[in-house]
């Protein structure tokens, strides 16, 4: 099940980020592991990733920031943060921003494991959402309409979005 | 509690060298204010008071002094008026019709009738020939008749003198008994005659002192010489010719000395003859009024001296009874302001030191749980020695990392050191910027160090300093949005060590300025700071005998300045 998941794991501590992505590859994952927050946001723009595991205490781009820009950029990129700052205020900052859950360092393989799947699943579980409305408003685009009066309206459609 | 001696009581780390105020302090306070009190009080009620008085007794003396004279003035004109009547009273009778020379001896009783009708003061009436010889005689001394006045002074006076009457002195006479004599004089056949009645000086001297002035008032006539010429009932007669002043047109009024007694007197000529009419009152009596008053004034201010006596020492006792329970009160509020502050930032610091712990403790796991996954035969690692002594060496390094933040905490974490002790500043702020190392370099926070070599050492408590610099640093921190700088510098500045913790960040307005160092205020968002991080180290600072301070400029950047005193080793 993990095999096809897309994460991005970003950390400044060079040690713990090379053998975490090390041992998530070993179990399936497929990992990109950054040591900035900057890089991190660029890599995010260039790919397209399922998950992102984020500390939030780094130089540069702090955690939060990079965050923000994800969940800017990339809405339905589920953010799980791993920090070893841990208090409740940023944990309700985070939150607040967007990310799925809190956890801090260190964490057990086992709970991290099921989180980052939890967070897959409920990735999933939006983008079947959003395909279910697709059809749906299509649905009801093309209730009693011609073919032609369809394709127009598609295209009305597309061009609400461009604005 | 004699806190200057240091408390022992390990709640009150900081009593020591504090600012606190003893007893005597506040004793010494207490007197000086008194004394303050009473001399601002006093002075002005003693010289009002003395000025009121002054000018009082002389409104009194005046004003007696002229009730004195118009008595004495009236008094004169009455008696002139009096001797005025009698003599006309006389002259009157003096004619051809009503007493023909020579004379009856029944003309004359008639006649003494008619004058003591109009005075009882009259005594007798006697007529003389122009050689002197009394020749006729009504009265109580018939004896008389016959004897020659010729060379009575009064009769030469009449004889010779302008004026067709005269007025004697009192005098013995023939008849050896006091009397005065009022005569007129009329040309008659062969020279001037004589008329003259004598008067009784008793009955005078009643008429003269028939006036109400004050109680104990006497009123008498002299004659230039200073001799009565009527008794009051002290019967004085000595003559005393240096009171007598010149005869002037004026009544005068002096206070005057007489036999041993004070006395106000006022002297008014008679016009009528060489006569003064003199009214004197016992000085004491006279200025009875005055006198009361000054009582009066003593009292009133004896007793406002006593009020304001008992209240200056009522009130300061009270005051400072009250400045010394606000001392201990600040005191003890700055206590536990102080205790509240080091809570505060041990829960800061507890965030912070989490961070730094838990990354080492993280690679430590996650070595670990990769040396369990290559012997874990579901991965299918091929076992490398080489790797698994990279992970090991790695795991210990960690471990040491985090040994040495535990390091560091222990530092802060020692006991109460109630007492001072020499410290290298240089090194203590090393220290404390060890251990902000990690928490500046993730905020991308430059630190600059100054630091001048060689400073002596300082005996300062660092337990306490270590709080201070801790708070500044943060501080600065807090200031510092994106990426900044913050200096910190020593040096040696004549008597002083001076630190300086200087930061790139957004600086202070004015208003807010002024302000930080009050307890409980701050500019951080609610639940960030306690407020309590300056007013603590303001306290600290002054309490090992520093001073704070601090330059700000809006959007440029703070510069807190700690200046440390190197004498007092």
């Amino acid at each position: 099940m993990t095999d096809n998941i897309k994460l991005l794991v970003v950390d400044d501590e060079e040690r713990f980020l090379q053998t975490l992505t090390k041992r998530l590859s070993m179990r399936g994952f497929d990992v990109t592991p950054v040591n900035r927050g900057a890089d991190a946001v660029k890599v995010a723009d260039q790919q397209s990733f399922d998950l992102a595991l984020v500390d939030l205490k780094m130089p540069g781009m702090s955690g939060e920031e990079v965050l923000e820009a994800i969940k800017e950029k990339h809405p339905d990129m589920e953010v799980v943060i791993l920090t070893g700052h841990g208090s409740i205020d940023s944990a309700v900052e985070c939150t607040k921003l967007g990310s799925y859950t809190y956890l801090q360092k260190p964490c057990e393989t086992e709970e991290l494991l099921q989180v980052l799947k939890d967070a897959y699943h409920k990735r999933v579980q939006r983008k079947l959402q959003l395909n279910e409305d697709k059809v749906n408003e299509m649905l009801n685009l093309a209730q009693g309409e011609s073919a032609l009066g369809i394709l127009r309206k598609l295209r009305d459609l597309e061009k609400n979005k461009e604005k | 509690m004699d806190t200057r001696k240091g408390s022992k009581d390990p709640h009150y780390p900081l009593l020591k060298s504090s600012q606190h105020h003893d007893h005597a302090y506040f004793d010494q306070l207490r007197s000086k204010m008194r004394w303050r009190l009473t001399v601002v009080y006093l002075t002005p009620l003693l010289v009002l008071s003395v000025l009121f008085y002054f000018e009082y007794s002389r409104n009194i003396h005046e004003g007696i002094d002229n009730h004195m004279r118009s008595i004495a003035e009236n008094q004169r004109n009455t008696i002139d008026l009096f001797l005025q009547e009698r003599v006309s009273n006389i002259r009157s009778e003096f004619r051809d019709e009503v007493l023909p020379v020579p004379y009856s001896a029944n003309e004359m009783k008639a006649v003494l009738g008619d004058l003591r009708r109009e005075s009882p003061a009259f005594v007798d009436l006697g007529l003389f020939r122009p050689d002197g010889e009394l020749v006729a005689y009504a009265g109580p001394f018939p004896d008389l008749v016959g004897k020659n006045y010729a060379q009575e002074t009064w009769f030469r006076k009449l004889q010779s003198q302008k004026s067709r009457h005269v007025i004697s002195d009192v005098y013995l006479g023939f008849r050896d008994k006091p009397h005065f004599s009022i005569a007129v004089r009329r040309p008659g056949k062969d020279g001037l005659w004589t008329l003259r009645a004598s008067v009784d000086p008793e009955k005078f001297g009643e008429f003269v002192s028939s006036s109400y002035l004050f109680k104990d008032a006497e009123a008498f006539i002299v004659n230039p010489e200073g001799i009565r010429q009527t008794f009051s009932t002290r019967k004085e007669v000595a003559a005393d010719k240096s009171l007598m002043p010149e005869r002037t047109p004026e009544t005068e009024v002096t206070e005057v000395s007489v036999g041993g007694r004070e006395y106000l007197r006022a002297l008014a000529w008679l016009t009528e003859n060489e006569w003064a009419l003199v009214v004197r009152v016992p000085e004491a009596k006279a200025y009875a009024s005055l006198h009361q008053a000054r009582l009066m004034l003593a009292g009133i201010l004896l007793l406002a001296v006593i009020s304001i006596l008992f209240v200056v020492v009522r009130s300061s006792k009270k005051l400072i009874g009250r400045l010394e329970a606000a001392d201990s009160a600040k005191e003890t509020l700055r206590l536990q302001l102080f205790n509240a502050a080091k809570l505060a930032s041990v829960g800061e610091m507890a965030a912070g030191v989490a961070h730094e712990i838990n990354n080492p403790l993280a690679i430590i796991y996650e070595e670990a749980a990769m040396l369990i996954d290559i012997l874990d035969p579901q991965f299918g690692q091929t076992v490398d020695y080489d790797e698994f002594r990279e992970r090991l060496g790695a795991i210990k390094e960690a471990t040491m990392r985090g040994r040495s933040i535990t390091k560091k905490l222990m530092a802060f974490a020692r006991k109460h050191e109630p007492d001072p002790e020499e410290t290298d500043i240089n090194l203590m702020i090393d220290r404390v910027l060890d251990v902000k190392k990690t928490d500046f370099s993730v905020s991308d926070i430059k630190v600059v160090r100054e630091f001048e070599e060689g400073l002596p050492l300082l005996m300062i408590n660092r337990n306490q300093m270590d709080q201070v610099f801790l708070n500044l640093l943060n501080n600065a921190k807090d200031a510092i949005e994106d990426d900044g700088r913050i200096t910190v510098r020593t040096k040696r500045d004549k008597d002083w060590v001076r630190i300086e913790v200087e930061d790139t960040g957004c600086g202070m307005s004015l208003e807010v300025l002024e302000k930080i160092f009050f307890p409980f205020f701050t500019t951080k968002v609610v639940g960030k700071g306690t407020g309590l991080g300056l007013s603590i180290s303001y306290g600290i600072v002054e309490a090992n005998g520093g001073r704070i301070e601090v330059e700000s400029e809006e959007g440029k950047g703070t510069n807190f300045v700690i200046l440390l005193p190197i004498s007092n080793m």
